[in-house]
């Protein structure tokens, strides 16, 4: 046969690697620009072979391609690396001298395993994957249990895995369980023929995550379009429990190895077998309840508590404390923090009702009666540098809901004038209905504002009495040192 | 159970927090923080208005608190195995579910209050700057009884048996917010006694900014031993205690803010605003305070200024605020028996993430060699 890509489409519809390889290297040999892979690193070979298939007409087998890989191990292994042309013609020497047919006899074709050290019986995929396993158990993974079933003594999980109810060297036995195990609704085996099946595909279909709802529902989707079966709710949630509980404590099957360690655990029942699962989660649902009853039982009576820890009527001795307990009228009013007193004294007008502190900022409050409408006499001191002039009067216009006033405003509306002892600034304004009329007072560092508010006619009526009153004011400490 | 421990769930209400905090951040504009916190953390639900219909809008922050919490807690046990490769992820977890209950313990059991100390002067209490009581004080020797009821206990036209004074108290009109006038009582309540022959009372809207203070006031009437006692005019606006001669003894009634009262003394020797020199930008604020134990005598001295309190008996005492031409401080005091839960979840989720990481980098040098 000529060589050329056909003959290697030929090679692989004949399920012969060998062969195969045979009629790739001799393109190498004849000058074509073909690669060839290096790696000793199965997953690399694999990887790189993979590519190299991509390329050839038609089709192959996932078997093929790990047979193909197997060999090329071998064959790399047993040759020294050296230039590329030279590498081809020795691998081919050595493959027209040896006979590697043992390593890609397909698996179906061979004979059934018999006890624990049959190896000849093996898939082709497993002989060199042993070698794997031995490199895995001198350099131990971050998962004991995984790590156990690579180096669990007794039996590697290779020979587990064949001494099992399972024989997983036929394939079409393999079905014939999964669906047995389907339909009996038994996880372990059915995910021992899934997981066993998985070996041969080259990605496989299962699960790749550890959170329950994506397991659940990548499980169900599974069931439903590989295998045509709509699983019962409850066959779904033992499967996804027990995936969940492998994936937490193996971590994610992503490699072959794993793979096998999985087996040999769901095989072993290492964990929860069906039966158990049940009964765990039954256990663990009804110790669950009583946890979510008692954490419900904490937030409710935790909301009652915000409002009743609080209210109850309670008792206690203190020292005696001065009292105020003088009931006329003036004496009785609080000072706005309770504590301080005026700077000033002024003389209120006698129609003017004194109120109560509203805010903290409130320094005295009165209103008075102009016909029926009421006027409110607010005094309130602001500490600070002095009056920002512009943004106060913006503060006034925009609570009597009027535009913004510019420089040119604030120069219009504003007055400077001198009553009695202090140099003040006024400021009248009026949207029609309503009105303010301020006087703004720096003293020491705090600012002083005099403001009168209420219906814009009643305000006019007021303003000259406020004029008055701050007419009238003196320091208080100045009337002290007199 | 499957919802409740579900990564969905922990996103769901993470994003309605952060709603949550968005809209109470907007809210508070223009009802300030402490309405705000009330109306969208507090209760089972924010409530609103809707063509005039008051309705639930939104769960409320303490409710989506708890959910994540419990979701936590659950994701916590169902998810995650015990694993060496796991620990920093538990840790984390763990921190997490330490700094959700620290909130919660924060929520129930935290109070603030106000202590304002004029220079040289001393005080042995600290004024809630929310709740008010109404305290029943009784000379007793050297000494006051104090009896506090919580004004949040006074419900409209409901007797409260307060049996430690031997009488009964029934709020006969209560104002949320109201103006004292200086006018004689209109002639509406029979009855009236002390200070409410004197004034009357108008009802105002209620201020939700933080720097306006509501007067509350509330015409109560006393019944000592069943026998009515008149009706007592009670505001917060009012100073003075007023006199209540009761079967118990001579009694003052008043309506105060609540008063936190300390086993120590604590006397403001100096406050200080330094400003930058020829501006008058502040610079500093300090209050440098003697406390003095109330029984052994003992005192210290310590200075509190930004960032820099004052830890005294499980009270913190921040530099809050200053008046009278700067005379007088106004200390914040916190009473928060959880502070050390956010410490150490911070810890916790600290260590954890290093760990984690950690683990990572271990194994992906091994990996790599």
């Amino acid at each position: 046969m000529a060589v050329n890509f056909i003959s290697l489409s030929q090679r692989i519809k004949d399920k012969d690697p060998q062969g195969f390889l045979i009629s790739y290297l001799q393109l190498v040999v004849a000058g074509k620009p073909l690669t060839l892979p290096t790696s000793d690193v199965y997953d690399t070979t694999k990887s790189a072979w993979e590519t190299i298939l991509y390329g050839v007409p038609g089709g192959y087998s996932s078997l093929f391609l790990i047979q193909l890989s197997n060999i090329w191990l071998k064959i790399v292994k047993a040759i020294p690396e050296s230039s590329h042309p030279e590498f081809a013609r020795r691998v081919l020497t050595y493959l027209e001298t040896h006979n590697l047919s043992e390593l890609a006899i397909p698996a179906s074709e061979k004979p059934k395993p018999k006890g624990k050290t049959h190896h000849k019986g093996r898939p082709v995929i497993d002989h060199l994957d042993d070698h794997q396993l031995e490199q895995k158990i001198q350099t131990p993974t971050a998962h004991p249990t995984l790590n156990s079933a690579l180096a669990s003594p007794q039996a590697s999980a290779y020979d587990s895995v064949h001494t099992g109810t399972l024989d997983f060297s036929k394939e079409s036995d393999n079905d014939i369980q999964l669906n047995q195990a389907l339909h009996a609704e038994d996880v372990d085996a059915f995910l021992m023929s899934v997981l066993t099946k998985s070996l041969y595909q080259i990605k496989p279909n299962i699960p790749m995550s550890s959170v329950m709802d994506i397991i659940y529902y990548q499980w169900r989707d599974i069931l439903m379009t590989e295998f045509n079966q709509v699983p019962s709710e409850r066959f779904l949630k033992l499967l996804s429990k027990r995936w969940f509980n492998l994936m937490t404590q193996n971590g994610l099957p992503n490699s072959r190895d794993k793979i096998k360690a999985l087996i040999y655990i769901v095989q072993k029942g290492g964990g929860i077998s069906q039966q158990m699962a049940g009964k765990s989660m039954q256990k663990k649902r009804s110790w669950w309840q009583l946890f979510m009853k008692a954490l419900t039982g904490c937030f409710i009576v935790s909301l009652g508590l915000t409002s009743g820890c609080r209210e109850k009527i309670s008792t206690y001795t203190i020292p005696k404390e001065p009292l105020v307990t003088d009931v006329s009228v003036m004496a009785s009013f609080k000072a706005p923090t309770g504590q301080e007193a005026l700077p000033f004294k002024w003389t209120v007008p006698k129609n003017w009702v004194a109120l109560a502190a509203q805010s903290s900022f409130d320094r005295a409050r009165f209103s008075v009666s102009v016909g029926t409408d009421t006027v409110t006499i607010a005094i309130t001191s602001i500490a600070g540098g002095p009056p920002d002039l512009l943004n106060n009067l913006n503060r006034w216009r925009g609570q009597l809901k009027m535009s913004p006033a510019t420089q040119a405003d604030l120069n219009s509306s504003l007055k400077s004038i001198q009553l009695g002892d202090f140099p003040i600034y006024w400021v009248s304004l009026s949207n029609g209905t309503e009105g303010f009329e301020i006087a703004i007072l720096k003293h020491h560092d705090e600012n002083w504002f005099f403001k009168v508010s209420g219906p814009h006619a009643a305000v006019r009526q007021v303003a000259p009495q406020l004029r008055t009153l701050i007419s009238t004011m003196t320091h208080q400490h100045s009337e002290a040192s007199e | 159970m499957k919802f409740l421990s579900s990564l969905r769930l922990t996103v769901i209400c993470l994003t309605f927090l952060m709603a949550l905090v968005f809209f109470t951040t907007l809210a508070q504009v223009n009802v300030g923080v402490l309405e705000a916190k009330r109306q969208y953390f507090s209760g089972f639900f924010v409530w609103k208005s809707v063509f005039g219909v008051t309705i639930p809008v939104f769960p409320s922050g303490i409710v989506i608190g708890w959910v994540l919490f419990v979701n936590l807690i659950a994701a916590h046990f169902t998810r995650f195995k015990w694993g060496v490769d796991k620990v920093g992820i538990w840790l984390i977890h763990s921190g997490l579910i330490v700094l959700l209950i620290g909130s919660a313990c924060t929520y129930y059991l935290a109070d603030e209050t106000q202590m304002v100390l004029p220079e040289g002067q001393s005080a042995t209490y600290s004024e809630s700057q929310q709740r008010l009581e109404v305290a029943l004080i009784k000379e007793v020797g050297d000494t006051h009884q104090v009896i506090s009821i919580p004004y949040e206990v006074l419900k409209l036209n409901k007797p409260l048996s307060v049996p430690q004074a031997g009488i009964v108290v029934i709020p006969r009109v209560m104002y949320a917010n109201s103006q004292l006038l200086t006018l004689p009582p209109d002639g509406t309540i029979a009855g009236l006694m002390g200070i409410a022959r004197q004034l009357q009372v108008r009802e105002i809207d209620v201020f939700k900014k933080d720097n306006f203070r509501n007067i509350s006031s509330v015409y109560l009437e006393v019944l000592d031993d069943h026998r009515p006692k008149g009706v007592y005019l009670l505001s917060n606006g009012i100073e003075v205690s007023q006199a209540l001669a009761l079967e118990s003894g001579n009694w003052w009634i008043s309506l105060r803010a609540f008063r936190d009262y300390n086993p120590y003394v604590m006397t403001l020797k100096d406050f200080r605003h330094d400003v930058y020199p020829g501006t008058q930008i502040p610079k500093n604020f300090s209050s440098q305070v003697v406390v003095t134990d109330s029984k052994t005598g003992q005192s210290f001295e310590s200075i509190i200024y930004m960032n820099h309190p004052l830890r005294h008996q499980g009270k913190t005492y921040y530099q809050a605020s200053f008046s009278d031409n700067s005379t007088t401080s106004i200390l914040q005091v916190v009473h928060n028996p959880s502070w050390i839960f956010p410490y150490l979840a911070s810890v916790l989720m600290g260590v954890g993430l290093i760990v984690q990481f950690g683990l990572h980098i271990v194994k992906a040098r091994r990996k790599k060699s």
